[in-house]
Order: C-alpha cells, then structure tokens, then sequence
C-alpha cells in the first residue's frame, strides 16, 4: 500500500515538474498565418539564435479562413501565434476571444498609419499596405482613371476580386462603401452592367485576367506597392513600373499579429510577437510581402521608396463597423454583380 | 447504384445458418459485437453531425426561406439537374441502343469508354471540362453528362438487352409493324422503366454535384450544396448553412422516396450480351455511338491529359506550388492512406452490418447503413465541423468521413456474397469436426473475402475521388488530399498550375481504374 502511495506521488511529481518544464521553454513555437505569407529562409533565425526556440510556419488558408478556424478553436489553439489578421478581420478574432492581450514592447515607435486602423491593445499592427486600383498604362483603352467614378465607364476593362473570398476585394467593397456611402449598391450595379469580371481571390485576378498575367483586362484591384513588385521581378529589367495606381478610394489595410488564448507557452509566444516587429524580422517584410513594415524605425529599400505609390489619404472604416456590415454587404454585393 | 440487398434481405438468413451450428449465447455475442460496431459508427459519425445540422439550423429557418436569393439556388440546382440528366440521357441512349442491339468488333471498348468517366474523381472530369469549355451552365451540363452518361447505357441498356433478346420487336415486324409503331408501341413501353430509373438516378447524382459546380460555376452559378460551403467556410455564417443544409436533405429524400418504385422496377442486374451483327446501315449507329463516347463523353479528359500533361508536368508533381499547402505528390499520397484507412473502417463496419442485417436487428441494420446514401457528402462534412469542431485539428474525421460515404457500398458488395452463401459447406464442416473458430477461417473467410475485397476496394475508390466532405474538414496542411490539390491548383491562373492538376488528375485516374479493375475481377471471381 505503501509503496503504491509513493509511486503515485513519485508520478504526480515526475508529471508535475514535466508540465512546468515544457511551459517555460518549448523546443517549437507555431506560427499560424495565411496562405500569402512570406518572409526570406533565415526570417527566424534571430529568435531561435537568443531564444533557442525553433518557429514552425503553418498555413491555414486565407485570412478570411484562418479566422474562423481560429475562432472555432478559441481557447484551445492548434498554434501559439496567429500573424494575418487584418482590420477588416480583426472585430470577428475579437469577439471570438482568439487572442490573449499583449501589447507593443515600449521601445517599439509604430508608423502612424499602422495604429490608424484600430484602437486595439489586444494584437499588435506588424505590417500595413493600401488596397488600390491598379492599371497597365499601355494597354488602357483611353487615359487613366482618376477616380472610382471613372471606373463605371471602363468596368469591361476591370477586374476585381469577390469580396467573401478575398481580403484585397473585400477592402475594394469598403473603399466604395466609404466613399459613396448608402449609393454604393448603385455604383456597383452599373460597374457589373459595364462588364466587371470578378474572380475568387487576388492571384486569379492579377495573373490571370490582368495584362500582367496575359489577361485582357488592364485594370485590376491590387496594392497601392504592387508597381514596386513589378520592378523588382521585371525580366528583362526595368526603370519604371508599367503600372500606375489610382490614388483615389484606396483602403487602409494592416495587418496584426497576437498571442493565441490557450497556448501553453504565453510567455514564449509573446517574446514572438516582440520579435515580428523588431528590425531583423521587419526588414524581411517589404520585398517579400509588399507592404509597409509596421515600426516606423526600419529603412525601406531603395526600389520600395522609389516605386510605392504613397497614399494621402486613405479609406478606413473601424473595425467594429466593418464586423457589422460585412455579412449584409457581402451578400448584397453577391446578389448585385454575381447572381 | 446497386440496388438488390434491400430486397433480397426478406430471406431468413441468420449468422448461425451461414456459420454452422453455434452455441446460443456466442451467437448472441457475435451479434452484440457486430451491433456495437455497425450501429455505434452510424450514429456517431452520421446521425449525430446530422443532429447537429438539424439543432443548428432551427433557429435561422425563417430568415433563409424568407430570402428570394435562397429560393432562385433551390431553383438552379434543381433545373441544373433536369437539363443535365436530359443532356445525359440525350448521349446516352443511343449509346446503350447500340450496345444493347449489336455485337462487334470494339463492343467492350465502347462499354469501358462511356463507364470510366463514372467513377473518375469529379473534379478531374470538371477540370477536363473547364479547360475546353471554360466556365458557366454548359460546362456544368456537360460535365454531369460525362459523369453520368454511364448510368443511362448500363441501365437503360441493360434493359434494353433483355427486351431485344426476348425477340417482341422481330415478333412485332413479323406482324407487320414500320419501324416508329414498333418503338412507340413495343420497344420504347418496354425500355421506358429503365428510362425512367436511370433519369433518376442522374438526377440525384447532380443534385448533389458539388465540386463540378464548384470549379464550373465560376462564382456565379451556385447550387445549395455550394452556397452551404459558401455560408459555413467562406461566410462563417454556420446558421444559414445548416438551414441550407436541410434543404438540401429534403429535397434529395424526396425525390429519392418518389422515385424509389421507378428505381426499384426499373433496374435490371443481369445483362445479356446482342448476338445480332450490325449490318448495311446498322454501322452508321456503331460509328455514332462510337463518335459519341470517344469525342462527347471521353474527348475533354483526353484533351486534357493529351495537351497538358507530359514528363515535366509529371515531374513537377514532386515540387512544391505557391497558394498549396504541400506537393502534388504528397497530396497523393495522403489521399492513398486516408483512402486505405477508409476502406478497411468501412469494409469492418459493413461486415458487422451485414452480420447484424442476419438477427433480429435486420431491418435496423439496412436502415443504419444505407442512411449515408440520403446524406449528401457536403452535409455530412459540414456536420462533422458542427459536432467535431474541437477536432478539427484531427486529420482522422477526413477518413471516417470517406467510411461514412462509402459504407453503401461495401454492403452492396458484401450482402449479396452473404446471401448466396451455401450454408451446407459450413455444415459439412462442422459434421467433420471443425470447431466454429476452423470453420470461420477454413470455410467462411476464403469464400467471403473476395466480396469483401471488392467492398473495400469500392469504399476506397470513394474515399479517392472524395471532396465535399473533405472539403469542409481539411485546415492547412492537414489531410490534404489530391482532389484538395486539384481544385486549389485550378483555382490558381496559369497554364502550368492547370497542367500540373490535369498531372496529378491523370495519376489519381490511373489509380483509381486500377482500383476498379480488381475489383471487377474480385467481383467475376465471386459470381463464377
């Protein structure tokens, strides 16, 4: 009897002390994101060599996907960081309680832009970018737009995303919401009787139906720094981008990262969400991701200053406004351009 | 479709009187054991995600019924199916005329040529579709003519076989019928049912299409399975799903209790081969027949194999692929493992099903087995996220999901071996001395095993080509299987994605019509 009380004591505390280890340091850390995600091979290399931790990347579809899986497991996470969800996301991760707070460290200074799309002291702003309309200046029929008006009469030539399944389409809806308020059913009435195409997500639209792709179609909803990426890849090289971008109806998107409720190493997952917006991590964003690095104190590359159309004044909708209308504007914009 | 073990179920038959004499109480044993498995797998992993739908959806019913949007999907998926059992019907039956009436040189050929398609992977077959027709209703209507155009020359065919033999139509010129009296008055009357049978069982087919619809609807044209992936995954509006969801159970349990009768007496099993060589004009229906299945049923999946796949799409399979979550040919090999794991839970499952259909428990037993039938993939698989949710990370719902679906068909293939099992070769057994345990595995296990064999092999063809189900349950990389791959790959731009797909569709098919052979084989070899 004895010996049965000191073996299961022995046990428990054999357990015990296991548990406590494993809580302290885990050998790996998940890094939960989206399908576009992209940093450089050795983007990780810094944590592991001052943590010792190892960071595994795990895809969990788009970000649209990667938030309700998440909020479908809130509290008992498959991850112990998610990365990706962006403000037109980020009232849904809320409310489902899929993140433990944690803050921006103190020496961090964040880009002005990157706070301006939420007030949140939940997840942290790592990168941001600006949905815009991109066009081919060669293969334009006619001059430039210069305004979402403009895009009514040029709708044959344009391609956008589904909002429901696309992030770049869904900011595209909000822009116009923004911009022309309860009349944007009608102005995306006359876009599809113009003859929009609309695909699933940004990669069928950008290199499928855009110019860049062999497309026929010389406008396309993209990113505000897309040009920057066609200088970049242009082979043969090129000075210039063969893209312009419509400054007017652009909306801000950023991008957070946080610690996953229900982690078993909250102390290890948040040294790495520390660590997504220090300058090792965020110097990886620009040329990989194409949009803006979140601390205000990493240098952009020379091509990115160049190439990146700024963008004045932006679009934003709260995230909390954008939760609340989401479900009947998508499915009004579905019944309008789709059905 | 197999329908016969429902019938054939009426003969008294009990696990002691295929398995010798038995003590009462391992015979009650035998039966609780197999009760607990067949039945414990049913409602777990069928009526209770069921359940979920059904709780689920109670409290949004209103609001969905209350949309127009709701009603002109009910409206699409529903005329969609009529156009495309018409479609198939309309290539089909000069085909199954032709097959039914003559025999020539090629007959097998042309048998095979229309019957692959049928148990392809659908999104191979939409994929072929999509890269020769590109995207919209027509699309849609040809890939379920494909796919189903099968159906109507085995069916229609089979019967028509029966009718030609019986020499009514001869009969009927002798007496001086013209050719139209004779089909309006003799043949077409007595052809009709298996018409009938067939349009039927086309018409459930495509209104539970799900990823043709998918992948050929280009975000237009949506059906009520592809909104209830569209509420559940895309929108996150899990409510409206499940309403969805009943209505789509609904609707496929009536059509299938209506035309239960028609499917019943339209089916005929045994197929007589035509001893009538085509002659003079009679050639011309051969090479039309012929032009028909090798340029509208076969012609857009050779195109597509032809045309896109080759050494360096084959070899890319091992690379990995932007917007995919693993490499082709890891995905393949996902699929093979889930499809060997479904295959054995479902062949152990319905073993027990069919064991538990020969007690007192009979009538329970073909209930509980054949329920998945009337749940459509896509139910099923959203009722799994439902009632599984907190295992969702679990890469195993996918194949038990793939068992669910596929049990069917391990019963059709196991109950009939079952019932014409000659009980007096276990009793001469058991006269020479056997014990029970010799006489399982000397006597019973060789002569079943080649029927349960076949069940297996047909759960696994299943499990394959799966993707409703699947498409809900798979999260990253996780038990992504190849259709997965293939309909991410084809919802990427660029030729070299579209011709990787059509790579790994090629080696999916080429998997899967080797799973069919043995099976037909297995399936010879238990009925010689």
């Amino acid at each position: 009897m004895l010996c049965r009380v000191t073996a299961m004591a022995l046990a428990v505390a054999l357990l015990a002390s296991g548990c406590t280890d494993e809580a302290e340091s885990p050998e790996t850390l998940t890094l939960l994101t989206h399908d576009s995600f992209a940093v450089g091979d050795g983007a990780f290399d810094a944590f592991t060599a001052e943590t010792g931790i190892e960071v595994e990347v795990v895809s969990g579809g788009d970000a649209g996907e990667l938030v309700a899986a998440a909020v479908l497991v809130a509290g008992d996470p498959q991850a112990d960081v998610m990365f990706g969800v962006d403000n037109t996301f980020l009232q849904r991760a809320l409310d489902g309680d899929v993140f433990a707070p944690h803050s921006v460290p103190a020496d961090v200074s964040l880009a002005e832009v990157a706070t301006a799309a939420a007030d949140t002291d939940v997840v942290v702003p790592i990168d941001y970018g600006y949905v815009c309309v991109n066009y081919w200046t060669d293969a334009l029929a006619g001059p430039a737009p210069s305004s979402l008006d403009d895009l009514v009469g040029m709708a044959d030539q344009f391609v956008t995303e589904n909002p429901e399944t696309s992030s770049p389409g869904f900011a595209f809806l909000l822009a116009t919401i923004a911009t022309y308020g309860d009349d944007w059913e009608q102005y995306w009435g006359e876009l599809a009787d113009g003859g929009l195409e609309v695909t699933a997500g940004w990669n069928d639209a950008y290199y499928g139906s855009f110019t860049a792709g062999g497309g026929d179609r010389p406008l396309v909803t993209s990113y505000a720094t897309s040009p920057v990426a066609e200088v970049v890849f242009a082979d043969p090289p090129v000075d210039a981008p063969p893209t312009g971008v419509l400054t007017e109806g652009c909306f801000l998107q950023v991008e957070y990262a946080g610690v996953l409720a229900g982690t078993d190493y909250p102390e290890a997952a948040g040294q790495l969400v520390d660590y997504l917006l220090t300058p090792d991590f965020q110097s990886e964003i620009p040329l990989n991701m194409f949009v803006y690095p979140a601390n205000a104190d990493v240098e952009l590359p020379a091509v990115f200053v160049d190439h990146a159309v700024e963008i004045a004044d932006p679009m934003v909708l709260t995230p909390a406004e954008i939760e609340q209308g989401r479900a009947d504007w998508t499915q009004r914009w579905t019944e309008i351009v789709l059905r | 479709m197999t329908a016969g073990p429902v019938g054939q179920a009426s003969r008294p038959a009990t696990f002691a009187e295929f398995e010798g004499p038995a003590p009462l109480g391992r015979q009650r044993l035998v039966t609780a054991a197999a009760a607990s498995v067949a039945l414990g797998f049913v409602a777990v992993l069928v009526w209770w995600p069921v359940a979920a739908v059904v709780v689920r959806a109670g409290a949004d019913f209103g609001s969905v019924f209350g949309r127009a949007a709701t009603w002109s999907v009910v409206g699409f998926t529903v005329a969609q199916a009529i156009v495309s059992a018409l479609a198939a019907l309309l290539v089909g039956l000069p085909i199954a005329s032709t097959l039914a009436r003559y025999d020539f040189w090629g007959r097998g050929l042309l048998r095979a040529a229309v019957t692959v398609p049928f148990v392809l992977p659908t999104l191979v077959v939409a994929g072929a579709v999509r890269e020769v027709l590109g995207t919209g209703v027509v699309p849609i209507v040809v890939a379920h003519m494909v796919l189903n155009v099968a159906v109507v020359v085995r069916v229609v065919g089979a019967r028509w076989a029966v009718v030609e033999a019986s020499g009514v139509a001869e009969a009927a010129a002798t007496l001086g019928l013209g050719p139209l009296a004779r089909w309006r008055r003799v043949t077409g009357p007595l052809i009709a049912p298996a018409v009938a049978a067939a349009t039927v069982v086309v018409l459930l087919f495509c209104l539970t299409s799900f990823g043709t619809v998918l992948v050929l609807g280009g975000g237009r044209r949506a059906t009520i399975e592809t909104e209830v992936y569209r509420y559940a995954v895309t929108r996150g509006e899990l409510d409206v799903a499940s309403a969805l969801a009943i209505v789509q159970v609904a609707l496929v349990a009536v059509v299938a209790l209506v035309s239960r009768r028609s499917v019943a007496t339209g089916v005929t099993l045994r197929v007589r081969r035509p001893v009538r060589r085509p002659v003079g004009a009679a050639w011309f229906e051969v090479v039309g027949a012929g032009l028909l299945a090798g340029v509208v049923v076969l012609g857009p999946l050779v195109w597509w194999a032809g045309s896109s796949v080759g050494p360096a799409s084959l070899g890319a399979l091992a690379d990995r692929v932007p917007l995919v979550p693993v490499t082709p040919l890891a995905a393949m090999v996902t699929s093979l493992w889930i499809a060997a794991v479904a295959g054995v839970v479902a062949g152990f499952v319905g073993i027990a099903a069919v064991v538990l259909s020969r007690s007192a428990w009979g009538p329970v037993a073909v209930v509980s087995v054949l329920a998945p039938l009337a749940v459509p993939a896509v139910v099923l698989g959203f009722g799994y996220l439902l009632a599984f949710g907190s295992f969702r990370g679990s890469v195993w719902l996918i194949p038990l999901a793939h068992a669910a679906v596929g049990l069917p068909l391990v019963w059709s293939a196991v109950a009939p071996a079952v019932d014409g099992f000659d009980r007096r070769l276990t009793e001469a057994a058991a006269t020479l001395g056997a014990s029970p345990g010799r006489r399982l595995v000397r006597v019973v296990a060789p002569l079943l095993a080649p029927a349960v064999v076949a069940g297996i092999g047909l759960a696994a063809v299943v499990s394959l080509g799966e993707f409703g189900a699947t498409a809900f349950l798979v999260r990253g990389a996780h038990g992504f299987t190849a259709p997965m791959a293939i309909f991410r790959l084809l919802s990427q731009p660029g030729d070299q994605l579209h011709a990787l797909a059509a790579a790994l569709g090629l080696v999916l098919s080429v998997v899967v019509t080797l799973v069919v052979a043995l099976v037909d084989r297995l399936d010879r070899t238990t009925s010689s």
